[in-house]
């Protein structure tokens, strides 16, 4: 699953910090997260569409994998 | 995870470990016997110092006792700790076997059956954990 958390973050101005601050989450998490490595649960997702005012569907990026799965 | 609680966890674990030394010999040297009363004042004094440590570092940096708290909660980190777990279960099952079958080569039943028992063992607690996680879930 992708996501635009890295380019919704910075266009916010907000640090990796803060942001983990702000979620109660560990810096490394969001950094997985933007870097890809790491699907949130949907708890957190609703918590960071929340934050930003988005809908999920903004942020995170829901592709079929090519199996079907 | 941050360096700096890194270095928390790794001075718990250096402090549980020093007070399980310094525990032992205090109860050696006031004349105690060996066997289970010592290994008790050791883990109490381990205990002690652990929880001295933890109540120093609370007052002295709430913050990173905070940062200690989120990287306890953390998804991601709840995660890995399940994964580690699930690989830790399978590497145990693995070593137990081979700890059976060495024991039967040099035919020692105490070490293939006490293996074997550790692997029963291990496996009852997984069919039973899973049984109740599935009722929870």
């Amino acid at each position: 699953m992708k996501n635009r958390l890295k380019e919704i973050r910075n266009v916010k101005g907000i640090k990796q910090e803060d942001l983990a601050d702000i979620l109660h989450v560990s810096r490394q998490t969001i950094s997985s997260l933007e870097n890809g490595k790491y699907n949130p649960s949907i708890q957190l997702a609703f918590k960071i569409a929340r934050y930003f005012d988005m809908h999920i569907e903004e942020i995170f990026l829901y592709e079929e994998e090519t199996d079907g799965q | 995870m941050d360096s700096k609680v890194k270095k928390y966890y790794l001075s718990r674990a250096f402090l549980g470990l020093l007070g399980y030394f310094i525990g032992s010999a205090i109860f050696t040297l006031m004349g105690g016997s060996r066997g289970f009363y010592r290994l008790l004042a050791s883990f109490a004094f381990s205990g002690i110092l652990f929880l001295l440590s933890e109540l120093i570092s609370a007052k002295r940096n709430p913050v990173l006792k905070h940062e200690v708290e989120i990287e306890e909660k953390d998804e991601r980190g709840k995660n890995i700790q399940g994964k580690a777990g699930v690989f830790t279960f399978t590497c145990m099952l693995v070593v137990y076997f081979i700890i059976m079958f060495v024991g039967a080569f040099f035919e020692n039943t105490l070490i293939s059956m006490g293996a074997a028992g550790l692997v029963l063992t291990q496996l009852i607690i997984f069919l039973v954990s899973t049984f109740y996680w599935r009722s929870k879930l």
